[in-house]
Formats: structure tokens, sequence, C-alpha cells
């Protein structure tokens, strides 16, 4: 089932909205600095930051709700919107704490976007219970909204947002105020809503782990300005300069000096010990720049004594155990070295060895990257 | 070694402590409530002479309704061109009192439509509030005399409805800001922006989802206004022409002679009842609303 | 995408979007010019008239100190120390009784019966007549009143008790009753919301209760009772109905005779007079915003109700 109104989902590609330089200050406070983003039809994507990198604004300039205090242009679906106020444009928004009106009940509030757009009663009701049955609460029509629980009160408001049939739909951190196994409930649902609708969706959040799961395409935004976008592969096992891999929870990240490129291939000298791994940085800079190693805790194994370099396809490093953390589904052990302290993850428990003098991860396993980028 | 020794002792501290831990609490309650009974003790006192025989004694007792006979048949026999006892004439002082009453309190409730909502959320709300307040600070009598003398003296225009309407206005006006600056600071503009996101266009947003959610201080600005203009007497007796007002009139007969005392506690008793009884009324419907309109959430 | 679209718009330094300002702050603009032209301009011009000179309704427009020393000639400092000194022993004595009973009104009691009728009770007066309130007063302290005849029937006097009424004693009686919920709610809402978590603290750390009051609660409720102070002082100077009908002639105080100035047409004295009390009053105010500046002002107040 559907509630596009135009063409059938996912396989047109064209382009659902194209924002060109939009720059939004506050006072003095640059929220936004010259953005340019676009999204096509049906595209799952994600505005990823932390507060204050200009995502949320960046959703309110889309949705209407702001008026740039610069901008290029936005278009939806190829129209021309930068003077259309929201109210006439085709976007909704789910926000972040819902914004039920608290006194019309269920029904109403789904049928509020039908209602000011003049659809007759009967066929408000029809498509109000539709959207009802797409968020699986079909008997709430006629509570009131305070009766209804925080999940719930999500699900409304996305109800509220999908009947009117928008070309976009915006979601503004929908899942933050729930608790973790509802939110990981709730990613399920949306995902799934996406499938069926073909609608584009532009989210918002903080979380790296959620704009993985359902992401299409992930923006990572810092300061207002774009710092990397891309697959969620890319920007995970890709990151762009250090600030990316350490927002994606790239847990160690040494310092070291780039000696070459060849290829995807790059040679970093970190402290002592010559390493490699495969460089994402963009454009290589020059040697002796300073750039970031990165490499995942769960990349990173323990070993015996013994060298074993670049050449190997290794990097390998001595050590000595720090703290051991207990985390049920897999241990966190902290090792030091010379170039610092390392975190391995181990997952599987016959691999944690318990005499080791030396940890190691193949060089393909780990990323090697700018110190900086734009935004950093 | 067993447990049987140690018995339950029930843990009670000595009497003068407990007096003294209850003291400063039963010094509040004692001083508050007496106070309290100092200020209603007239108001039920006179609902009590204004049914007794001999009410200038000050001992209710004797109990008859003939005052409330005499208020009513007085203007009506007085209307009828007969003499009666007293020359106490209530009826038009009680319809000008109604008839300023009601506009004050329609001229609240568009005024405070006007300030309210908007105040919360500009820039110089200090400033503007600190003004808007203003009658609350300066009592009637010397706001009555500013006015007067303004208009009057310095712009030379002549009293008249106008002026009274003016009089209550600024009097009211402070307390039904009051009331609707509590219920629209708890107001929550995202409703707002989630009724633009859907196509709302902006008079649709102000009747449909605004609206609704400051009715309660809209019943309070109201309510205010009236019972505020109705019982007005300080403004009043500055800014009054020709007519007067029930207050007005009431206070200009308890100067006079005594033979009308025993009439002005009756009028008064049924202006005061009447008051209180619209107070209840206006509470319930202002704030009787309950978690169904509650905005925040 | 047609780059048609954007060659229109610059890149930068581009502003489409003239200041659209809402509806509503229009209409409030317009208000406003109403309210403060007229009516706060016309309070604050009593100050100017009172400066002027001229007999009944010709005014000359010629700055004197005329008025003033008729004021005083006419016994005027008497009567204005008079009314500043029995306002400020009332309102000082409210004080004294209504904080103890806001304290415990705003973190004592639990009943919420109790409160709410409490709260009534501190609210109803505002929308009674301010006659009605005290009319009673002078049957029942009277000569031939309930009092006397209680007091002349058990025998305590022996004649009737002529002080009761139009007297210093019955004006601050009056006063009393009258102005006390003007004194207890502004106490009442700054005392709670002061956190009960501090006053927790303040005992875990080994205050006792003494010391909570004088280091705690006291600090944080000054803003709520300096506004009582000034919400019921001010009033209480500008109060010509309880002051008249209490004290009678015996007791002379300032508004009352603005009142009586204006109806024997001696518009001009009455003006000095009005704009001694004004001063007092702005004087008043000022102190008011001074105190309030902690808690974010008048604004302040209200935004904490968003909590």
């Amino acid at each position: 089932m559907t509630l596009d109104s135009n063409t059938a989902p996912s396989t047109d590609h064209s382009e659902v909205l194209s924002i060109q330089h939009a720059t939004h200050q506050f006072g003095s406070l640059v929220a936004v600095d010259d953005v340019s983003i676009t999204a096509r039809r049906g595209e799952f994507l994600t505005l990823l930051g932390e507060s204050g990198s200009g995502k949320t604004t960046l959703l309110r300039l889309i949705a209407g709700l702001e008026r740039p205090t610069r901008i290029g242009g936005i278009s939806i679906e190829g129209r021309d919107v930068t003077l259309v106020p929201a109210s006439r444009r085709n976007c909704t928004t789910v926000f972040q704490h819902y914004a039920l009106f608290p006194h019309m009940s269920v029904g109403q509030n789904i049928e509020y976007g039908l209602r000011v757009r003049g659809v007759s009663i009967s066929e408000r009701r029809e498509r109000a219970m539709e959207a009802l049955n797409l968020v699986r609460l079909p008997d709430k029509y006629d509570r009131r909204v305070h009766q209804l629980s925080g999940g719930e009160r999500q699900r409304i408001s996305l109800a509220r947002a999908l009947v009117t049939r928008p070309a976009i739909l915006l979601l503004d951190e929908p899942l933050g105020a729930l608790d973790e196994k509802l939110r990981v409930e709730m990613q399920v649902e949306l995902l799934d809503l996406h499938q069926k609708l073909g609608i584009t969706f532009i989210y918002v959040t903080h979380s790296q782990e959620e704009a993985l799961t359902m992401s299409d395409r992930i923006i990572l935004m810092r300061r207002g300005k774009i710092v990397q976008e891309g697959p969620p592969t890319d920007l995970f096992d890709r990151p762009g300069n250090r600030f990316v891999a350490d927002f994606m929870g790239v847990e160690n990240l040494l310092a070291g000096t780039l000696e070459a490129v060849t290829g995807e291939r790059a040679s970093v000298r970190v402290g002592d010990y010559r390493m490699s791994g495969i460089w994402s940085g963009g454009e290589a800079p020059a040697a002796g720049t300073q750039v970031c190693l990165a490499v995942r805790a769960e990349r990173v194994r323990l070993g015996k004594a013994g060298g074993g370099g670049p050449e190997d396809g290794v990097n390998r490093l001595p050590c000595k155990s720090g703290i051991t953390i207990y985390k049920g589904k897999y241990i966190d052990r902290t090792l030091d070295t010379d170039v610092g302290p390392l975190t391995a993850r181990i997952w599987d428990r016959d691999a944690d060895l318990a005499e080791f003098a030396s940890v190691w991860w193949r060089a393909d396993d780990c990323a090697v990257t700018r110190m900086a980028g734009e935004g950093g | 070694m067993t447990m049987e020794n140690t018995s339950q002792a029930r843990f009670r501290l000595p009497f003068w402590r407990r007096l003294m831990d209850w003291a400063p609490t039963g010094t509040g309650i004692i001083f508050g409530y007496s106070v309290l009974f100092i200020l209603y003790f007239p108001i039920v006192m006179l609902m009590l002479l204004s049914f007794s025989g001999d009410p200038l004694t000050g001992i209710p007792g004797d109990w008859t309704i003939t005052w409330y006979e005499d208020v009513i048949f007085a203007d009506i026999a007085q209307r009828d061109g007969e003499a009666y006892g007293s020359n106490f004439r209530v009826g038009d002082p009680l319809l000008l009192s109604i008839m300023l009453a009601c506009i004050t309190a329609v001229a609240c409730v568009i005024a405070v439509l006007i300030v309210g909502p908007i105040l919360p959320r500009i820039k110089w709300r200090g400033p503007f509030l600190v003004g808007f307040l203003m009658p609350l600070m300066i009592p009637g009598i010397i706001g009555g005399v500013g006015l007067f003398m303004w208009y009057r003296l310095v712009i030379d225009v002549k009293m008249g409805i106008w002026s009274l309407v003016l009089a209550h206005f600024v009097w009211a006006f402070p307390f039904a800001l009051l009331a609707m600056l509590v219920v629209a600071s708890r107001f929550d503009i995202r409703l707002m922006e989630a009724a633009k996101d859907l196509g709302a266009k902006p008079w649709q947003r102000f009747w449909q989802i605004e609206m609704p959610l400051l009715k309660p201080g809209i019943y309070a600005a109201g309510f205010f206004g009236f019972l505020l203009s109705f019982n007005e007497l300080p403004f009043s007796i500055f800014m009054r022409a020709g007519q007067d007002t029930l207050p007005l009139y009431l206070w200009i007969q308890s100067g006079a002679h005594n033979t009308t005392v025993p009439l002005i506690y009756a009028m008064s008793t049924i202006i005061t009842v009447g008051s209180i009884g619209l107070t209840f009324l206006a509470i319930k419907l202002a704030f009787g609303g309950g978690q169904k309109n509650d905005v925040r959430q | 995408m047609n780059s048609a679209v954007y060659t229109s718009h610059k890149p930068s330094g581009l502003r489409d979007f003239l200041p659209r300002l809402p509806a509503g702050v229009w209409s409030l603009s317009g208000f406003s010019l109403l309210w403060f032209g007229g009516i706060v301009l016309p309070l604050l011009a009593i100050i100017v008239v009172s400066f002027l000179q001229g007999r009944g309704l010709n005014i000359d427009f010629d700055p004197t100190f005329l008025q003033y020393e008729k004021f005083f000639s006419y016994g005027g400092g008497d009567m204005l120390a008079r009314s500043v000194r029995i306002a400020g022993t009332v309102t000082l004595i409210e004080l004294l009784l209504a904080f103890p009973f806001a304290l415990w009104l705003a973190k004592g009691c639990k009943n919420n019966t109790v409160r709410l009728l409490t709260f009534t009770a501190l609210t109803v007066p505002f929308f009674l007549s301010p006659a009605a309130r005290v009319i009673v007063w002078r049957s029942v302290f009277g000569i031939n009143g309930a009092v006397n005849q209680i007091l002349l029937g058990t025998g305590i006097v022996d004649e009737p008790v002529l002080w009761l009424i139009f007297s210093e004693f019955a004006v601050h009686f009056g006063f009393i009753g009258a102005f006390f919920p003007t004194m207890v709610w502004p106490i009442f809402l700054s005392v709670s919301l002061i956190d009960n978590d501090y006053l927790e603290a303040s005992g875990d750390l080994g205050a006792s209760r003494l010391r909570t009051l004088l280091h705690i609660i006291l600090p944080l409720a000054l803003p709520g009772i300096v506004a009582g102070f000034v919400f019921t002082f001010i009033p209480m100077l500008g109060d010509a109905v309880v002051a008249s009908h209490m004290g009678g002639n015996n007791v002379l105080m300032l508004a009352a005779q603005v009142q009586s100035l204006i109806g024997v047409s001696n518009f001009l004295v009455a003006a000095a007079l009005a704009a001694v009390v004004l001063a007092i009053m702005l004087a008043f105010q000022v102190l008011l915003w001074f105190a309030l500046k902690p808690v974010g002002g008048l604004a302040g107040v209200f935004a904490s109700l968003r909590r």
C-alpha cells in the first residue's frame, strides 16, 4: 500500500529536493554555513551530527519553518519553493516532542492536515484510519493525547505527518524521547514504513548507530558545515578525517606521519613503528603531513610476541595488559603500548589469550585519514 | 541469646519538644487564619445584618427580609412616580454598572488576546510588562486624579460614559493580563509550528490551535474584567459624569443619612454574594480544564 | 535541475526576505501606543500639573512651587507623615503575619482541599467592592455596636469605648484585613518556587531549621517579600475608602484628602498632594525593580512558570 500520490516508489530516481548554498545565522551564531544538499525520490537520507552541528536548522530550512539568512535556492519536486511558506510546501515534519494538539483527539490530530486542505469529512476519516492502520494503532481514533504512551504518541505523530501524502517526510530526532528497547523497535518500523511508502525520508539524529541502521545515505555535519557524505559503509569504513572516524565510533585513533600513498594504500610512521592502511582522506597530502590511523576495536587482536610489519599485511605492536571490562556479549581490553593505549574488543572467548605480548591487526582493516578537514 | 528482650518502644519525643517542632508551623497557621477571619468577618456580618431587624447595632438577630423588599420596592415605586419612605433608587446605577462591566469585559478579552500571546515571545517584555501592570502600582484615587486632570484640565475633554469605561478598563486590564499570561507562558509555540507544517494558514492557526488552548485565559480575562469593573470605586469617583455606578451610589449613600444604612447592607449583600458566585464560576471555567487541555507535553 | 532557477539568486549577500512582522506585533504596537499615550502618560503628568498654578479650571502654564507651599501650609506635612507612618506600620505588621502563613502554605500544607480553599479565600476579596468590606465595622465598633454592648454587658467597662471607630486604631484594623492577600500572594509564590532539594540539602549538611530559614529561605524569598511589601504599601498609601470609613474626620489620610480637594475643585493642590504620593510610589517601584532583578525581573517570574 502506498500513500504516495505521484509516481511509483523507488524506480524513479529523480531529484526530489535540492538546496543550494544555504546559510542561516542566529544573531552572530552561524548555524548553517553555505550548505548544499540534494535528495532523491525514495531515499532515506540522514543528517547526522552532534548538537550545534546545524542539522536541525537545516531540516527546518527545508520545512520552511525558518527562512534562511542567505540562500542560493531551494526546490522541492522541481518546483522553486524559496519564497513559499511552510504551509504550502509539500513536506511535513515529525517533531522531536511530537507536538500533538492537546485539545484534539487522536483522530482529529491526524486529520488536521487534511482539514486545512478542505478535504471532505468522510474522506478525511477514511484516510486517517488508513494512516492509523499503517502505524498499527487502529483503535485509538477517539482517544485523547494524554492517554497515550510515549511510543504511541510518536506513531500518531508519524501518522499525522504521513496522511497528507507529502513528497518528503522530515523527522527531527523522533526516537530521542523513547527508551532503548522501544527505540530499536521503532527503527525497524520506520524502515518498514519507508520501504512500503517509497517517500523520501530526511532524518535528523545524533546517534551514529541509528544513522548506520536506517540510512541509504548519511550527511555528517559539524558546526554548520558538511564534513562527509555518502553511504553508511563509506563513513563507517572510510572516514574522511579524524573527526568522522571519532564520531562514527572508531575507538583507536593513532597519530602518525604520512610516508607515502600508493594507490589505495598509505604507509605511516606511528611512533617508532611503520604501519600501513587504506587511505580514505580524499586527495593525498604531501609526505610528512600529520595523519590519523583509525582501527576499530573489533579488528584488533591479541598475539604472542614477534614482529610483523606492514610487508606482511599486518600491523603489530608489543603491549602490556591494562584494564579489562566485561560487557557480557564481549570483553573490552585496554592495552598499553608505546604509542598510547589501544582497545581490543573480543567477541569470541576462545580468541582471548591469557598470555600475550603483542597486539595486531590486518592492514586492510584500518584506515589512514586526515587529521582535520573542513569543519574539523 | 534470644531476641525476646527487645520490646518495640514507641518513638516519642517529650511533649515540649513536640510543641517546639510544631510552633513555627503553628504560628503561621494561627496568624494567617486569624487575619483571614478579620478579613471575612465584616463580609459575613454584612450578610447577617442585612437580614436583621436592627442592623445599626451591629448585632444580628430578629430575622427579616424587609430591607430587601425596601430596596426593590423603593426603586419600583419611584419609577412609578410614587413617594416612598426613603429615596433609595438602585435600579439605574445597577444597570449602568452592568453595562459598564460588560463593555469592560469585552475590552479586556480583546486587549488580552492582542497582548497576551505575544508578550512572552518578544524581546522587550520587561518594560512592556511594567507599563501594562502600572495601574496595579498606582491605586485608584491617585490614578483617578491623574487621568481626570489630564483629560479634563490639560486636554479639556468633558467626562462622560467614555471616561468611566476608560477608568474601569485601566483598572481591570492588569489583572486580566496577569491571568492570561499565566496561561500564555505555558503555551508551546511548537504546536503552532506543527500546524503550519501541516499546511494551516495563519488565521486557521489562530482559530483552531491558539484560541482553544488559550480559552482558560480568555474566560479569566472576561470574568475579571466584569467583576473588577462592577465593583470598582476609587477610579469611578473621579471619572464620573452625571450618572453614578452602583458602588458609587452606595458609597455616597453611606456617607449620608443613617436611615438608608440597612438598605445599603442589603444591596451590598446582594452584590457580594453575586460577586463571590461569579468568582467561583470564573475559577472553575478558567482552571477547571485539567489534564485534558494541558498544553505542556 | 534547471540552472535557470538559480541564476536569479546570487549565492551570497542575498536577502529575499523582508522583515515581515506578523499581524500580532502590529496590533500589539497599536495597543501599546494607545495604552502608553492615553494612560501611562497622563498618570505621570500629575507631577507636571502639580507645578502649575491657577484657579479652578484655569491653568497658568508657569512652573511654580505654589501648590506645594499651599499643601504644606495646609497641614499637609502632618498628613503626609501620618499616612506614611500608618501605612508603613500596618505593612510591616502584615509582613510579620503573612510570612509564616505563606511559608506554611507553600511548604507545610499537604492537604490539597485546605490549600484550594485558602487560595480561594485569598482571591475572592479582590473581586468584592471595597466599601462593602468595611462598612460593617462602623456598626460593630460604634457606640451602640456589638463590641460595646458585649463589653458593657459583661461589665468589663462602665462606659462605651469610643476609640474603636473613627480613630487610628480603626484605620490600622481596617487596613490589616483588607490588604492581607496582597502581602501573602507574592511571598507564597516566591517561596513555592524554592526547590525542596535546597531545603533538604541544608538540613543534610547540618543546619537547624532556624538556620535554613535565615540562610536559605529568606534570601531566596526576598524578591517575593519585597514585592509583597510594595504591592501592599502603595495601595494602602493611596487608599481613600478604608481610611475615610474607619477614620472619619479624626484621622486625615492623604488620599482621602485628595478626594475632598477635588470635590471643592481645588485641583492644583490636589495635584501637588497626588504628586507627592506618586513620587513615593515610584520610588518604591524602582526598589521593586531592583529586588526582582535576581530572578530575572517580572518577565522571569512568568518564565519560571513554564517549569
